[in-house]
């Protein structure tokens, strides 16, 4: 399955995300991981202007426990959530993020 | 002015540079632009793992990744898990473990395989079947593929032919 032609960009920080996003008023998405995305695309259920890949801007991939919190970054990924002493102190949200990051 | 990008990437050791839509998916741009059949398509919904690849060295699946993501990163596909002739110890567990019927699985299997064994040398058997709990053998060979990575975490050198052979 081919997704429908789109725009590609790939900002190095937070500030060129947000002007991207403005710039396409509405019309772009943002792109992390891409795994709920990206089959979305290939579906054709969703046909954005543009993606924008956040991947290369950096220290989005936080997971921090605070003030009684859980703060994910958008780039934290399953993988690291199953991992973090945070999450796995949290048994329901444990046992969900095992089962959606497969690989 | 064409959509397109230019991507330089490493596969399998080596430098690529080619020009790709953005919508050009992993899977596709390793076997269609550049020959590497090894990596299967199944499901093409992220769900069977056919198309497991390593990408920085962890098990990723290629169908759901864009060729424009992996820009100066380091993919390794199934060519380049044997050393020449050298069969990985996975690989080696496979035959020796008969972890494969019709085989359409198997290098995605392989290649969660690898990348469990990179990370973690001993694993449990629950430690196995978690590593390829997001790869599908529609054969239902569970059993043969669980023993044949258990196989290779305990054969880190491989095994003599003889007793491969046997």
């Amino acid at each position: 399955m081919i997704p429908a032609e789109f725009e590609y960009h790939a900002p190095t920080s937070v500030q060129q995300a947000i002007d991207l996003l403005k710039q396409y008023d509405g019309e772009a998405k943002i792109l992390a991981g891409g795994h709920s995305l990206l089959p979305l695309l290939k579906l054709r259920f969703l046909q954005p202007a543009a993606l924008i890949d956040i991947a290369r801007i950096p220290n989005l991939d936080y997971i921090r426990a605070a003030d009684g919190k859980l703060i994910v970054g958008a780039l934290a990924t399953y993988n690291a959530l199953e991992r973090s002493e945070a999450v796995q102190r949290l048994g329901v949200l444990h046992d969900v993020v095992q089962q959606v990051g497969d690989v | 002015m064409p959509n397109t990008h230019q991507v330089t990437l490493a596969v399998n050791g080596e430098s690529v540079t080619r020009e790709v839509e953005p919508r050009q998916l992993l899977v596709y741009f390793l076997r269609d632009q550049l020959g590497l059949t090894g990596t299967h398509v199944g499901c093409d919904t992220s769900q069977c793992g056919a198309c497991t690849i390593h990408l920085n060295g962890k098990a990723v699946k290629s169908c759901t990744i864009l060729a424009v993501q992996v820009e100066g990163q380091q993919v390794t596909t199934i060519e380049a898990i044997a050393k020449g002739d050298q069969l990985d110890p996975v690989q080696e567990g496979f035959r020796v473990k008969h972890g494969l019927q019709c085989g359409y699985c198997t290098p995605g299997m392989i290649m969660s395989g690898t990348a469990l064994l990179a990370e973690n040398p001993h694993p449990s058997e629950a430690d196995v079947r978690h590593a390829i709990d997001g790869n599908l053998c529609r054969c239902t060979g569970y059993h043969g593929i669980v023993e044949a990575i258990k196989w290779a975490a305990e054969h880190p050198e491989g095994a003599p032919r003889a007793e491969v052979a046997s």
